[in-house]
């Protein structure tokens, strides 16, 4: 009995883990962003987590926008606390700050708008922005949550029908594991929507002695170029 | 006696463009160069602090507000040295100028660098004044005194 027992679970979590046409079929809906497939109820267990976070269904795709910017002014705080208001007006927020550098997450929507607002806050030195298409990756890691539930769901059935006290103790142990794994794959997948929902925005300020002699225009006058205390003082 | 004194002002005014430009120095200063080539005169105190004149070709006339701002323009914005004060002086024997006051950090230091800027005729006239920050603020009042009193 213990040994059909464990051949059981063993081929539960066998099933449980390939990629059926079922399986299949739902990562298609899901990329399509037609209605998640619906869970199971719990026997004798704390309830099942929630679903994963529902995304903005107006564009299936799902990208995270991040931006990284140098921008040369001539008050670092205060371009800091402006950037800070910038934020809370387009509905989003600070993540850190420091007195020359601030992280803010504006709803993705807004990244335009942020971007074209940071250029009045100084002289934008440097930039580099990124488009990270997670679609994939999210459809991926919510095939698996729903695999787990799925496994979770058998393996409380099962033991709803042990009858030896040793086959509950292995399949709660299988329980717990899985447990885990769901919690794991749920953090993932409210990371990841976090970050698709919300671009991120880090600002690094300098001030006008840290930009760069070379993007400025030069005038044709030669002698401007000897002013200074690199003439001035050499001998 | 009207025409005397025509010639007479025609030959100060000649007179005075072909004179190099010169300054009261301040105390303590000692000259070391007089036209250099490209100084007009320099002139340097024990604490290491330089002050020097320039004149540079203006042809075509440009105003003092153009060249006071093509200063600025280099310094600040390409060389990143830091804006600190800006005034429109008037000394009472020269024609109006532009004070700035600039500091700028070199290898861990920071310096304090003073110009002052003038359009006299066909020509741009620049006296500069800078050296260590902690040289320059004590005479810096000596070294504006100096600088407007350039002719």
């Amino acid at each position: 009995m213990n040994k059909a027992l464990a051949l059981t679970v063993m081929a539960i979590m066998a099933t449980s883990s390939g990629c059926g046409m079922a399986l299949k079929e739902d990562s298609q809906a899901l990329r399509a962003g037609h209605d998640r497939p619906t869970r199971q109820s719990v026997g004798s267990l704390q309830p099942l987590p929630e679903d994963p976070p529902k995304l903005a269904a107006v564009d299936p795709r799902k990208v995270i926008y991040t931006a990284s910017l140098k921008i040369a002014t001539a008050d670092a705080r205060a371009a800091v606390a402006r950037t800070r208001a910038l934020a809370d007006s387009l509905g989003g927020y600070m993540q850190r700050m420091t007195n020359d550098a601030i992280v803010i997450r504006v709803p993705a929507e807004s990244f335009d708008r942020a971007m074209e607002a940071l250029a009045d806050v100084g002289t934008i030195v440097d930039q580099q922005v990124t488009a990270r298409d997670v679609t994939e990756e999210y459809a991926d890691q919510a095939m698996r949550l729903k695999n787990a539930r799925a496994l979770l769901s058998k393996l409380q059935a099962l033991l709803d029908k042990a009858t030896v006290v040793e086959d509950a103790l292995a399949i709660e142990r299988q329980i717990a594991r899985v447990q885990t794994e769901i919690e794991r794959l749920e953090g993932q997948l409210n990371s990841l929507a976090s970050q698709v929902t919300y671009a991120t925005l880090t600002i690094h300020f300098v001030s006008g002695q840290q930009i760069p002699a070379s993007m400025k225009l030069r005038l044709p006058f030669w002698w401007l170029e000897r002013l200074g205390l690199e003439n001035l003082m050499v001998f | 006696m009207r025409q005397a004194l025509y010639l007479l002002m025609m030959l100060a005014g000649i007179a005075a463009m072909g004179c190099e430009p010169t300054m009261d120095l301040p105390p303590g200063f000692v000259e070391v160069d007089r036209d250099d080539g490209e100084y007009d005169m320099r002139a340097v105190s024990a604490e290491g602090v330089v002050v020097g004149i320039r004149s540079e070709p203006n042809p075509k006339q440009g105003g003092l507000e153009f060249w006071a701002k093509a200063v600025e323009k280099e310094l600040a914005g390409r060389r990143g040295y830091a804006l600190s004060a800006r005034e429109d002086v008037g000394p009472a024997i020269n024609p109006d100028g532009v004070l700035m006051s600039f500091d700028v950090t070199k290898q861990a230091t920071n310096f304090r660098y003073l110009v002052a800027v003038f359009v006299r005729y066909q020509e741009v006239v620049v006296a500069e004044a800078g050296g260590p920050a902690d040289a320059v603020e004590p005479i810096e009042a000596s070294l504006r005194t100096a600088l407007l009193s350039v002719r």
